[in-house]
């Protein structure tokens, strides 16, 4: 079966840092925003995905939002958890149900509100998860958070494939410049490699720089037919093709290949699935909630060889003006921490052209890549510019 | 001593844990192929789910480490930065540990010993201590 899927809407809501609105208040608005974006009323959705972060319960955000939405017959409810790579997982699904006439037009959405009154914003995502089994071992050892299991990650990558801080800092640099370039980004004051290399430690060798801050928002998208989407208000955004991958090996031997194999994976069964290689990726949105995934996925998607992401971030190459635009929203890092609907949110800015002074221009194609776990979950999205035939 | 963790073993974990609260380390040592392992419900490598108990040596060495800036548990308040991180014990598995290099900056393939330390509130964690 052919896959025949189009994102004809997209919406967003709060991307705020401070403790404002429930993670359900934030996805209502974000499916609102995007049914309208899309030109259809609401009650023409009829499915819907929500995706929550692991943190988060069935009572912060879940199948109660069709209530809350007023969306009286859904053919097809889920909540779609798999961590940080959720938002592709549920995208799709939603392109695999419209192609199957099973639904018509599938929002997916992912809410948060980490942020709570008189937190610090390191308390958030830092608590103990189910201290259940081995795996609870990591919070004797001290490791909350997931700082510190990706910096166990992060040393592990630059010891075994030559990353140095230099690069780390590059990529925490490109992500800001990007940012400046874009309203909704959160952190828009230019970072220069002085300020990066300052700046505390957080769990080493990640700087502050390196890690992102949580926010409280939603994003949501409208999936639906390329047809369907034809005669909606915006140019669908098709999908040309998507792959995923799940292997828990990473945090057994911490062994770079093992770490990056489901993002090789993922990115390989997206191309096949599409006809195309790396070099017909015209954009790259990648999962940056710390910097050194930006080199890890360059590496992993094929778009350098394993080792040489180093040479493609140094001197601006994947910042504005750069050779291989990457998140060109500012990510994670600098731009907003909504977990695999950050990329999905640029992505489609990007195939729209609605970037302004931040859009690349004669776009073809972007990935988008979504990681979960401590890299153990791997999806992935490749999109067609806007109005474009698949 | 408030303890960072109260520990809820599983099956896979049972015998580990119950070590744990002794002072040793118990590993799994598969009933079909002799593999010693941590953790599984079966083996990886020949499907077989009867386990037997052995015990560690403690000799392992450090796969990877951080060392962590922030306390995020009022346990640790006292202790940043301290080090952190997975070790390859001498008969296979890795766990996570607390690491002690006793002043000298750590690398990844140094040696040392896992011992069993308290946690307070009768829970028992790992400590690695470089040689």
């Amino acid at each position: 079966m052919r896959l025949d899927a189009a994102i004809a809407g997209l919406g967003t809501h709060g991307l705020r840092r401070d403790a404002e609105g429930t993670a359900t208040d934030h996805a209502w608005s974000a499916v609102r925003a995007a049914a309208d974006d899309a030109g259809l009323a609401l009650g023409q959705v009829d499915g819907l995905i929500v995706c929550r972060s692991g943190g988060a319960t069935e009572a912060d955000l879940g199948l109660e939002l069709q209530a809350e939405l007023g969306l009286e017959d859904l053919k097809f409810l889920e909540v779609a958890l798999c961590e940080g790579a959720s938002a592709i997982l549920a995208i799709q699904t939603a392109a695999l149900l419209v192609t199957a006439g099973v639904a018509t037009h599938v929002a997916c959405v992912f809410g948060d509100a980490p942020m709570r009154p008189g937190e610090r914003a390191s308390a958030a995502f830092s608590g103990v998860k189910g201290p259940v089994g081995l795996r609870s071992l990591r919070y004797g050892a001290g490791l909350f958070g997931a700082p510190a299991l990706y910096a166990l990650a992060c040393r592990r990558y630059m010891a075994e494939y030559g990353a140095t801080e230099e690069d780390l800092a590059a990529v925490a640099i490109a992500a800001r410049a990007w940012a400046v370039r874009n309203p909704s980004a959160i952190f828009r004051t230019p970072l220069d490699r002085d300020t990066y290399f300052n700046a505390r430690w957080i769990a080493e060798p990640l700087r502050l720089y390196d890690c992102a801050n949580p926010v409280n928002g939603a994003a949501a998208v409208i999936v639906t037919t390329g047809a369907r989407a034809a005669d909606l208000r915006r140019p669908p955004v098709p999908v040309l093709g998507m792959g995923q991958a799940h292997n828990r090996a990473a945090m057994k031997s911490f062994a770079v290949a093992d770490l990056l194999r489901p993002a090789e994976l993922a990115a390989a069964r997206m191309f096949a699935s599409a006809g195309l290689t790396p070099a017909d990726v015209d954009v790259l949105q990648c999962y940056d909630a710390f910097s050194f995934l930006t080199l890890m996925s360059l590496e992993a998607y094929g778009f350098c060889p394993p080792g040489q992401a180093g040479a493609m971030v140094r001197d601006g190459g994947i910042g504005p003006g750069g050779a291989f635009p990457v998140n060109t929203g500012g990510g994670h890092l600098s731009g907003f921490y909504l977990q695999g609907m950050t990329p999905v949110v640029e992505a489609v800015i990007q195939a729209r052209g609605d970037g302004g002074e931040r859009q690349v221009p004669g776009i073809r194609t972007v990935m988008a890549g979504n990681n979960g776990g401590i890299l153990d979950y791997h999806a992935t999205l490749l999109l067609g510019a806007a109005g474009a035939r698949p | 001593m408030t303890a960072p963790v109260i520990h809820q073993p599983d099956a896979p974990s049972a015998a580990f844990f119950a070590g744990l609260a002794a002072g040793r380390i118990m590993l799994q040592r598969c009933g079909g192929c002799g593999a010693v392992l941590l953790g599984v419900r079966q083996c990886p490598s020949c499907g077989a789910t009867g386990f037997d108990a052995v015990e560690a040596s403690g000799a392992a060495t450090i796969v990877t480490f951080t060392r962590i800036h922030i306390a995020y548990h009022p346990h640790f308040r006292d202790r940043i930065p301290y080090a952190a991180g997975v070790v390859r014990l001498a008969e296979g598995p890795s766990l996570y540990c607390r690491i002690e290099g006793a002043g000298a900056p750590l690398s990844i393939g140094d040696r040392g010993h896992v011992s069993v330390i308290d946690l307070g509130e009768g829970q028992s964690g790992l400590q690695f201590n470089r040689q």
